[in-house]
């Protein structure tokens, strides 16, 4: 495989992620009056988002992280608290959203850093689980978060004179297909760039990382910063969506949602997040009426999967065995070394 | 003020005798088979409904051990063999393994809830009253949950140190390869190290279900509870882990009684926390 | 007592060992040496069960045992003592030896040969309730060993047991291997120079690149310009 299966499978997976957004693009023309379909969809993409932004730290990086829905409530109530204290638009919001959830993110991962996997997912979890009675407390109802209550009027998004509302679903699907698609770019973006490189580098061998010159901390701080702030980005989307925001969602049962969408789709195999987010959340939907069992069937599907189905749905469609991967970050960084060879020479 | 103390302390050594108990079962898995298993908070739930539906059938607490001690072996044996044994050979395995436990913590979870209702279930005290020593009061429950634990914790060191399988469970946790090569059965290994964690667990659930009730999901506490206290002694390292059980039981008693309830989980992540950031391997742990 | 065929063992889709073959009698001392990195450890890791191979075959005793696990390889009485020791070491020394005859067949034998290898190595007898983590390297080297002679195995496949050692240690190592190998073990050794046991070895086998390069008695070798240089060059 030389520097051409490279670029194939660069091609690849922004094929793969073009097609499935034009044939999301088409949806509206048909479904526009299914409300409740039309609001799936667009439940659905926002989850994509905050899967996927997982799948990059936790399936490309391999960092163990189990604070994504934390960096969702962070952006969620920062955005909503600073539109409603500066009076700024929700478009900004969302930004703010973002950056401050990013910041989180790198905060959380500083002490991360020189930790192993399972306590790095002990003190991201951690984050998870303090956000709660932080929220709820004196502190976080001083600050703007309704305590236990939540926040319950959101202000809502307008573009020129338009008002976003919850009667009309195809606006709201359009913006967040554009949304959604930008997340899904950037994350394309950071996977098959250098920063990209050096994560799966780094997942598979830290000590082969290290040997061709990747700078763990560095790397790792970037990825958690980004993974973070994509999410807490959607989670302003998320708040002005939905029209309120509450503690609620810290519930397990997200938890478990997002990481079925993870392991349906395909961890560490891009767009996997955003299929399984699509997949889950219409099987989800379908099981409504069995509510007592839902949570039982994923349970189960999750173990399934794991076992039976390593690479997800997007491994069905593509296989592609552990050593590609590999093979390819060596030869990215042979190149990457014989290139920095010529320019000395 | 002394005796205030004293009543804390009291009181914090035997959190932290039955958190020892809840963590080193973690620290065992950990230990020996390198999973986190997400479900252990699951098998103190099953302890704690094992012993309800077993104490509505009107026979005692006696009834209740005779029963639960083989079935939670076999669930914690059945894990080991269904879940994580076919995961092994990957090279994604430990994520693979946390996913699965979480998945399948999931289900059990969510199963108790489909079975028993969503609300608290409660169990009569093993046993009421107390002793005074002085000012100072003992609930009998209380020093029961103590010697309980205490017994359990020395029988589970006595085990690993004196008997053939517990050396060669200490062995593959030392080094797994040289357990292989000397003829250590390292699947059977992981199997009984599942199955005595889920043991310990349910026991815990057992003990502490009249105290703190019985709820589908309450068993997360106990796992962010087990889990701190491992991290904080050493993932893996059970010796670790008694030592953190205590300190942490009598900080817990401490921010209790002085700061309040709710600050607990704070103040038991930020002792975690400034411990990782001075050791990363935690009190007692070692890499690799 | 031991035949190995067209061996090729990989790791992930490096391939280590290309097309090994090897064969070794009962109560012969073979030797296998070659510079490090070259496929020596891979080889006897490989023959253990510790790893799989992609292409060849393992008999021993005439039982294919290629894909057996390193379990039933113990109990079939095929003992591999690794380079990096790989010990308990926070256990005593006694403990260490004692789970070094944790097989079956190794059980029922674990007080004559706990005697035994007492007897061939006194320093271990002075130190069986210390940690295994207290000895120091040639201690820790001889513990190995020790262990591995309480599987009560035939065959002995040791892993560069001199590493490191002061010329002093390595002697009385090779000693003890010699003793091994008199008492009518089979013993496989794998090293990086040229043991003072070349003499007593039944054959050299010469590992380069994962290949076998040269099979032969020490006089063979000497007759090769390449091996020549690399023998008296050390």
């Amino acid at each position: 495989m030389g520097h051409g299966g490279n670029l194939m499978k660069i091609k690849k997976d922004l094929g793969v992620l073009l097609a499935v957004y034009g044939l999301l693009a088409l949806l509206p023309i048909f479904f526009h009056n299914n409300m409740s379909l039309m609001n799936i969809l667009i439940i659905s993409l926002i989850w994509a988002v905050v899967a996927g932004s997982w799948d990059l730290i936790m399936g490309f990086a391999g960092i163990f992280t189990f604070g994504q829905i934390a960096f969702l409530v962070i952006g969620g109530y920062s955005s909503v608290i600073f539109c409603k204290l500066f009076g700024i638009s929700p478009w900004f919001g969302f930004l703010i959203g973002g950056i401050v959830a990013g910041g989180a993110g790198i905060l959380v991962g500083l002490p991360c850093l020189k930790l192993k996997g399972a306590y790095v997912a002990l003190v991201t979890f951690a984050v998870h689980m303090i956000l709660e009675p932080f929220l709820k407390s004196d502190i976080g109802r001083a600050i703007g978060t309704g305590g236990a209550q939540g926040i319950l009027t959101v202000p809502p998004l307008k573009i020129g004179s338009y008002v976003y509302n919850a009667m009309e679903p195809t606006p709201w699907f359009y913006t967040l297909l554009i949304i959604s698609f930008i997340a899904f770019f950037i994350i394309y973006k950071v996977v098959h760039s250098m920063w990209g490189y050096s994560f799966i580098a780094l997942r598979d061998s830290e000590l082969f990382a290290q040997s061709v010159g990747v700078n763990a901390f560095k790397y790792k701080l970037i990825v958690f910063g980004i993974s973070a702030a994509l999410t807490g980005m959607i989670g302003g989307v998320y708040a002005n969506y939905v029209g309120m925001l509450s503690t609620r969602i810290l519930g397990l049962d997200l938890f478990l949602i997002l990481m079925v969408m993870l392991v349906l789709g395909g961890m560490g195999r891009f767009p996997g997040a955003l299929l399984g987010a699509f997949i889950t959340m219409f099987i989800s939907e379908s099981l409504r009426y069995f509510d007592t069992y839902r949570l039982i069937i994923f349970g189960l599907l999750v173990m399934v999967l794991v076992i039976k189905m390593p690479q997800g749905i997007i491994g069905l469609i593509f296989p592609l065995g552990k050593a590609g991967i590999i093979e390819r970050t060596i030869l990215h960084f042979r190149e990457k070394k014989a290139k920095k060879a010529e320019m000395i020479t | 003020m002394l005796i205030e103390l004293i009543d804390v302390l009291i009181s914090g050594i035997t959190n932290g005798s039955v958190y020892a108990l809840m963590a080193i079962g973690m620290a065992l898995v950990y230990g020996v088979t390198k999973v986190f298993n997400f479900a252990y908070g699951s098998f103190y739930s099953m302890g704690g409904y094992l012993a309800f539906t077993v104490f509505g059938l009107k026979f005692g607490y006696f009834p209740v051990l005779i029963i639960a001690v083989p079935l939670l072996f076999l669930a914690g044996f059945a894990t080991e063999v269904i879940l994580i044994k076919p995961l092994r050979h990957r090279a994604d395995w430990e994520m693979a393994a946390v996913m699965v436990t979480l998945g399948l913590a999931m289900f059990l979870d969510n199963t108790f809830q489909a079975i028993y209702g969503p609300f608290t279930k409660s169990l009569p005290a093993l046993f009421t009253g107390g002793m005074e020593l002085g000012p100072i009061w003992i609930g009998n429950q209380n020093m029961a949950m103590f010697v309980i634990s205490i017994v359990v914790l020395t029988s589970f060191m006595l085990f690993l140190s004196k008997t053939r399988l517990g050396m060669a469970v200490e062995a593959v946790a030392q080094d797994m390869d040289g357990a292989q090569i000397v003829g250590i059965p390292i699947n059977v290994v992981f199997g009984v190290t599942f199955a005595v964690s889920a043991l310990l667990a349910g026991l815990g659930g057992i003990l502490l279900a009249p105290k703190y009730f019985v709820s589908p999901f309450g068993g997360w506490d106990i796992l962010v509870k087990a889990w701190v206290i491992t991290a904080l002694g050493g993932m893996g390292s059970i010796r670790g882990s008694l030592y953190a059980a205590f300190i942490l039981g009598i900080i817990e008693a401490m921010v209790g009684y002085w700061i309040g309830f709710t600050w607990i989980l704070f103040a038991w992540f930020a002792v975690l926390l400034t411990t990782l950031i001075i050791r990363p391997q935690g009190l007692f742990g070692t890499w690799g | 007592m031991l035949k190995v065929n067209n061996l090729e063992t990989y790791y992930g889709e490096l391939k280590i060992l290309k097309n090994v073959s090897f064969s070794i009698d009962e109560g012969q001392l073979v030797l296998l040496l070659g510079p490090n990195g070259h496929g020596k450890s891979t080889f006897l890791k490989t023959i253990c069960g510790l790893v799989k191979p992609r292409k060849g075959s393992v008999f021993f005793d005439d039982l294919d045992i290629t894909k057996k696990s390193v379990l039933k390889i113990v109990e079939m009485g095929l003992t591999y003592i690794p380079e990096d020791r790989h010990l308990f070491t926070e256990m005593s020394v006694r403990k260490n030896m004692l789970l070094g005859a944790y097989s079956k067949k190794a059980r029922k034998r674990e007080k004559e040969n706990l005697e035994y290898v007492f007897e061939l190595f006194p320093r271990l007898k002075e130190r069986e309730n210390q940690f295994a983590s207290t000895l120091s390297g040639g201690e820790a080297r001889m513990l190995a060993i020790a262990r591995g002679l309480m599987s009560d195995a035939k065959f002995l496949a040791i892993d560069e047991p001199t590493l490191g050692l002061s010329p002093s240690l390595r002697m009385s190592v090779y000693d003890i291997i010699r003793k091994v190998s008199k008492l009518g073990k089979t013993v496989l050794l794998v090293d990086q120079s040229i043991p003072d046991l070349a003499d007593m070895a039944d054959k050299i086998y010469f590992m380069e690149e994962g290949h076998v390069t040269h099979v032969g008695k020490k006089e063979d070798a000497l007759k090769d310009d390449k091996l020549r240089e690399i023998f008296l060059g050390m």
